[in-house]
């Protein structure tokens, strides 16, 4: 990808997620909240493509986009939200917390700034801890692949186990309690 | 060029609006997207970062904040459920049983 390219897909995939972002957590409308995470998400699938990371964005829109937003959909359906919506929308403490984010935002730009000489020193210089492949790899999902089932095993198999819970959880959190 | 500090800066950005999501609303579901929008941006991290050091290992983790993100949405979405059947609220503020 030429560098023009990939200065203009990052400021405008940037500038939709950002200005998506803040229509996430300003909608009256949950649904609509949850329709601006969804172009927030694709657009940080974007974002990873223009990293080369294409296994990640295609599972970002699937997971994500398609498992995780359907899920919120269909519980902004089983709730009944029409009470919430003629009340006020945000807490009384918004006052404090705003100022409180834009510091936060602040110390962050600080510390990239303060980085950024050091990054610039070291750059690509950093101690590889990279496990390589040591065979030809055609592509970055298979990159992944090989990387994930061979040095990262144990831990995909905990995901998995983590995953398992985490339905079984589910399922008795949310059941009708039968008396 | 891209370089790493905008990748930096425009997670930042997505994660401050997540933190000022989940303090200023009062819908938990709200409050749970602000969740996952935090750890997208920590997704930006890691996939900015792995590209940068020219090593697969952020994207490998990324994986992993995805399924843990997964399996948080389904808990915390089931938790939802079953606190709306009980309290008929989703106003974090009316769910004070705990508060001193």
């Amino acid at each position: 990808m030429t560098t023009a390219l990939q200065i203009v897909l990052f400021y405008v995939f940037g500038a939709v997620s950002v200005i998506s972002a803040i229509l996430v957590i300003t909608r009256k409308n949950a649904v609509h909240s949850a329709l601006f995470l969804i172009l927030t998400l694709f657009s940080v699938a974007g974002i990873f493509l223009i990293n080369g990371a294409e296994f990640i964005a295609a599972v970002q829109v699937l997971v994500y986009a398609g498992g995780i937003m359907v899920l919120f959909l269909f519980v902004i359906l089983l709730v009944r939200l029409e009470g919430i919506e003629k009340q006020r929308d945000y807490q009384t403490q918004w006052w404090i917390a705003v100022p409180l984010a834009v510091i936060f935002i602040f110390m962050i730009g600080m510390m990239v700034q303060a980085d950024k000489d050091y990054a610039i020193k070291t750059d690509r210089q950093v101690v590889s801890i990279e496990t390589t492949t040591g065979q030809e790899v055609a592509g970055n999902v298979q990159e992944v692949g090989w990387i994930l089932f061979r040095d990262y095993l144990l831990p995909f198999e905990i995901a998995s186990v983590l995953l398992l819970m985490a339905m079984i959880a589910a399922i008795v959190l949310a059941r009708k309690e039968i008396d | 060029m891209v370089s790493l500090n905008h990748y930096l800066i425009l997670s930042a950005l997505l994660f401050t609006i997540g933190v000022i999501g989940v303090l200023i609303r009062r819908n938990v579901i709200i409050i749970l997207m602000s969740i996952e929008l935090m750890l997208n941006a920590v997704n930006i991290n890691l996939v900015a970062f792995s590209n940068h050091l020219d090593s697969m290992i952020g994207q490998i983790f990324t994986i992993f904040t995805i399924t843990v993100a997964a399996a948080e949405a389904a808990i915390g979405l089931a938790i939802l459920i079953a606190l709306y059947r009980n309290k008929k609220t989703v106003a974090v503020d009316e769910i004070d049983i705990m508060r001193w």
